[in-house]
């Protein structure tokens, strides 16, 4: 096995250990059914504790499993993923923003709220902001599936 | 896309009878990447150059040729 073999090896191993940990997380925080201390009065009714916890715990989890992942990843898939993401990324956020925009001064009333939202002001900007950001993924994905192809 | 240098990446991995993948593995690089490396559409990092140097050990240049 190689440097390079091993290098890789080792990051998978770490890469399962977090999600060993995660999992082991998810039944600690299942059984810490206590209300979250000192949770701020205007936020409403404090959640179970073991949520708060768990919540914390996917997001260092997702921190952490995402810089093993790049690290894990060869020069190349590396250039491909930045390429995406300057490229893709930012062509995606034009077209979107500008879809965006272009459907405000239309007046185009399109519901793209999930019934269970109820329509405000605050709800239609946070659906626009997802529909950039959806657009920005779209435009990675292209960009990204592109440089392969550019490659093969 | 395509590289200003002509690489012999596809001969010397001929010559030991490997797969692309084999090489990948050698290098710790997926297979996708010896492909286009092959192909000379993509150039490879100082460091992945070296180290595609000693694995055949060969010169940098007599692999990656301008």
């Amino acid at each position: 096995m190689n440097t390079a073999t091993k290098a890789a090896a080792a990051n998978k191993k770490k890469m399962d250990d977090l999600t060993v940990g995660l999992c082991a997380l998810v039944v600690v925080s299942s059984g810490l059914t206590v209300a979250t201390p000192f949770w701020p009065a205007q936020l409403g009714n404090a959640p179970q504790l073991g949520v708060v916890l768990l919540a914390a715990a996917v997001a260092v989890f997702s921190a952490i499993h995402s810089l093993h992942w790049w690290r894990a990843l060869d020069e190349a898939a590396k250039e491909a993923h930045k390429w995406a993401w300057w490229w893709g990324g930012n062509l995606g956020l034009v077209v979107g923003g500008a879809g965006v925009v272009a459907a405000t001064l239309m007046g185009l009333d399109v519901n793209l709220l999930p019934a269970f939202v109820q329509r405000s002001d605050a709800a239609l900007v946070a659906t626009g902001v997802l529909g950039v950001f959806a657009a920005q993924a779209v435009g990675y994905g292209l960009a990204w599936c592109g440089w392969w192809m550019a490659r093969r | 896309m395509t590289s200003e240098f002509v690489n012999r990446l596809k001969v010397c991995r001929a010559e030991r009878n490997w797969t692309q993948a084999d090489l990948a593995e050698q290098l710790g690089v997926s297979r996708q990447t010896v492909q286009a490396l092959e192909k000379g559409r993509y150039d490879p990092s100082l460091p992945l150059a070296f180290r595609i140097a000693r694995l055949f050990g060969r010169p940098i240049e007599a692999i990656f040729v301008q």
